[in-house]
C-alpha cells in the first residue's frame, strides 16, 4: 500500500512537470522541467524494481544529455522564435482523446492476452544488476559491441560536422622552414 | 506490488503530452527535440512496467538500448541545430524550405 502512494506521488510529479514543460515558453525552464520529469521517472522506475535502469537514467539523461542541451540552449539565442499559437485549448482536446484511445487499447490488450515470459526470474536470489549483466554480456553481447560503435559514429559524425579549421591564422611551416636553400633568400646583384 | 494498469495509464499520459508538446511547439527545434526524449521515456516506462509484470528481464535490456540510441539522436540533433543557427542565425524549422522542389 505505501508503494501505491509513492507511485502515485512519483506518478503526479511527472505528470505535473512534464505538462509545465510543454506550457513554458523560455527553453532553460523547459529544460529543467525535464530534468524533474527524468528523476521522478527514475523514482517510477525504482518502484518497478529496475535499479539499475533508473540509475542510468539519472547518470546518463540529467547528467550528460540535459547538460547538452542547456548547453545549446544557452549557446543559441532564440527567444526569437514564436512558437505559441494562440489556440492552446484545442490541441488539449485532441491531447485528451488521445490518452483516452492509447491507455484504453493497451488496457484491453493487456486484460484480454496472458504474458508469459521465458525466463522467469527469481527476485529474491539474483539482484537486478547481476540479471542484466549476464544476459547483456552473454545473449545480447553483439548488440551490446554494435550499440558502442553507435555512440562511436554519433561522437565522429558530430565533431565532424562542427569542425571548423582555424582561418586566418599564423603559424609555422616547419617542413618548408627545413627546406629552404641559401638560394630561396639570399640573392647577389653585381653593384 | 503495482498493478500494471497504473504503468500503462501513466506512461500513455506521457505519450500524450510529449505529443501535443511537439504539435504546440513545431517551430522550435529544441522544443521537439526534448518532446521527443519525453515520448522515449514513456515508451521505456511502458517496456520496464511489462518486463516487471513478466520477471523477463529482456526488456530492461531493451530500454538499455534505446537509452544509447537516444543520447546519439540528441547529439547528433544538437549538432544539426549548431550548423542550422550557424547558418542562418535562428532555428526556425518554417525557414528551412532549401530541399523543397
Amino acid at each position: 500500500m505505501l508503494l501505491n502512494y509513492l507511485f502515485f506521488i512519483f506518478a503526479s510529479i511527472t505528470v505535473g512537470c512534464s505538462l509545465m514543460m510543454i506550457l513554458t515558453k523560455n527553453p532553460v525552464k523547459c529544460a529543467l522541467f525535464l530534468v524533474v520529469t527524468f528523476i521522478s521517472s527514475a523514482g517510477v522506475w525504482l518502484l518497478a524494481g529496475a535499479e539499475f535502469l533508473a540509475l542510468v537514467l539519472i547518470l546518463v539523461y540529467v547528467g550528460a544529455v540535459m547538460t547538452m542541451f542547456l548547453f545549446v540552449v544557452m549557446m543559441i539565442n532564440i527567444d526569437q522564435v514564436e512558437s505559441f499559437k494562440p489556440k492552446i485549448w484545442r490541441y488539449f482536446l485532441v491531447s485528451m482523446t488521445m490518452i483516452g484511445g492509447i491507455a484504453y487499447c493497451m488496457y484491453l490488450a493487456i486484460k484480454e492476452t496472458q504474458l508469459v515470459g521465458r525466463t522467469v526470474l527469481d527476485r529474491e536470489v539474483i539482484d537486478n544488476v547481476s540479471a542484466i549483466g549476464m544476459k547483456l554480456y552473454t545473449e545480447f553481447g553483439y548488440s551490446f559491441v554494435i550499440s558502442g560503435i553507435l555512440l562511436l559514429t554519433a561522437i565522429v559524425a558530430s565533431i565532424a560536422l562542427v569542425y571548423r579549421a582555424p582561418q586566418n591564422r599564423k603559424v609555422q611551416n616547419v617542413k618548408e622552414q627545413m627546406q629552404t636553400k641559401k638560394s630561396d633568400r639570399l640573392k647577389l646583384i653585381d653593384l | 506490488m503495482i498493478p500494471l494498469e497504473y504503468y500503462i495509464y501513466l506512461s500513455s499520459v506521457m505519450f500524450a503530452i510529449s505529443l501535443t508538446g511537439i504539435i504546440l511547439h513545431r517551430r522550435n527545434v529544441i522544443f521537439l527535440l526534448m518532446c521527443i526524449e519525453l515520448m522515449l521515456l514513456a515508451a521505456n516506462t511502458n517496456f520496464i512496467a511489462f518486463s516487471e509484470s513478466i520477471s523477463e528481464i529482456s526488456g530492461e535490456i531493451f530500454v538499455f538500448f534505446v537509452l544509447t540510441v537516444a543520447a546519439a539522436e540528441a547529439a547528433i540533433g544538437l549538432t544539426i541545430i549548431v550548423l542550422i543557427y550557424r547558418q542562418k542565425n535562428n532555428i526556425d524549422i518554417q525557414e528551412l524550405t532549401e530541399l523543397k522542389g
